[in-house]
């Protein structure tokens, strides 16, 4: 599956935000985190999947949903940020 | 179906940041674009064109310029009915995943909708992210079953003297309806049409 594949299945607490259908962006340092985590997959750098699960796994235990927001925790594109620093620390390692 | 619209607004959308943290996860990222471009994994201009596509080129927007056009443009049409894929890249938009594109005119007599019965096959380039409800499983099968029924969910109601015709995308076809131009837009301008056209009536739920 290639990623906007990916990303439309991306449906429960990790979906990311948008209007009408159409992804939204508040920051220049939002686009920027989700074009190398485009960029880096597209590239076979890590697993979809990979990725996924440690955004859920962020947001579950962050205990905020898209229901149950905490506006003063990390927004959507943080995990974002935080997930690929992850998973460049985890192949840094190997 | 209840959920005709999006889902109620994601209160992500809502989280705002002070100049502060925006500078500090500015940095964050700046770090590891920089990392990533000294290892020569990508480019600063591969980024920008990822931003521009999802950003600017992947919506709506895309196919409604593309209906205009077959508005006021006759053999812009043909061409568009004849080979999809190739007159949506006249307009320089080209799918990210290479499926052909197909369109299919709605006129009085037939009236068009696009399902993906098996998944949730969507033309991308052209409409962007699809809606919620396109992916639940409601859709995709009543919508073969009893398409009036489903239309009229939507506040679309179809003569009985209209064929309705359902098209079932699949990952190496994508389906796109041209609405009919509604008879109060006949003398606008291609960028007025544009802004007339929706999304759902490039899926078929809606007529214009």
């Amino acid at each position: 599956m290639t990623v906007d594949q990916k990303i439309s299945n991306m449906n429960d607490l990790e979906a990311l935000p948008r209007k009408s259908g159409e992804l939204v962006f508040h920051d220049d340092w939002e686009k920027r985190i989700f074009a190398l985590v485009v960029a880096l997959y597209e590239k076979g750098h890590f697993e979809w999947d990979e990725f996924k699960d440690l955004l859920i796994e962020q947001i579950r235990s962050s205990g905020e949903t898209p229901e149950k927001p905490n506006l003063d925790k990390p927004g959507y594109y943080e995990f974002w940020l935080t997930n690929l620093e992850v998973i460049l620390d985890r192949r840094n390692e190997q | 179906m209840s959920e005709h619209h999006d889902t109620p607004s994601n209160p992500y959308l809502e989280k705002r940041r002070d100049s502060e943290e925006t500078e500090k996860l500015t940095k964050r990222v700046q770090k590891i674009e920089q990392l990533l471009i000294d290892k020569g994994v990508v480019t600063k201009e591969a980024l920008d064109r990822i931003v521009e596509i999802y950003e600017n080129d992947i919506g709506p927007l895309n196919g409604s310029r593309v209906v205009a056009k077959a508005w006021i443009d006759k053999g812009y049409k043909k061409r568009l009915l004849t080979d999809a894929t190739s007159a949506i890249a006249e307009l320089g938009y080209s799918g990210l995943q290479g499926e052909h594109m197909v369109v299919v005119e709605n006129t009085s007599s037939v009236h068009n909708i696009v399902v993906c019965t098996l998944c949730s096959c969507y033309p991308w380039p052209v409409l962007g992210l699809p809606p919620k409800w396109y992916k639940e499983a409601p859709y995709r099968s009543r919508v073969v079953i009893e398409p009036r029924e489903v239309l009229k969910e939507f506040g679309t109601d179809i003569s009985p003297n209209t064929e309705v015709r359902v098209w079932d995308s699949s990952a190496e076809m994508r389906y796109m309806v041209l609405p009919q131009q509604p008879n109060y837009a006949k003398k606008m301008s291609e960028e007025e049409l544009a802004k007339l056209v929706t999304r759902d009536s490039m899926i078929g739920v809606q007529t214009l």
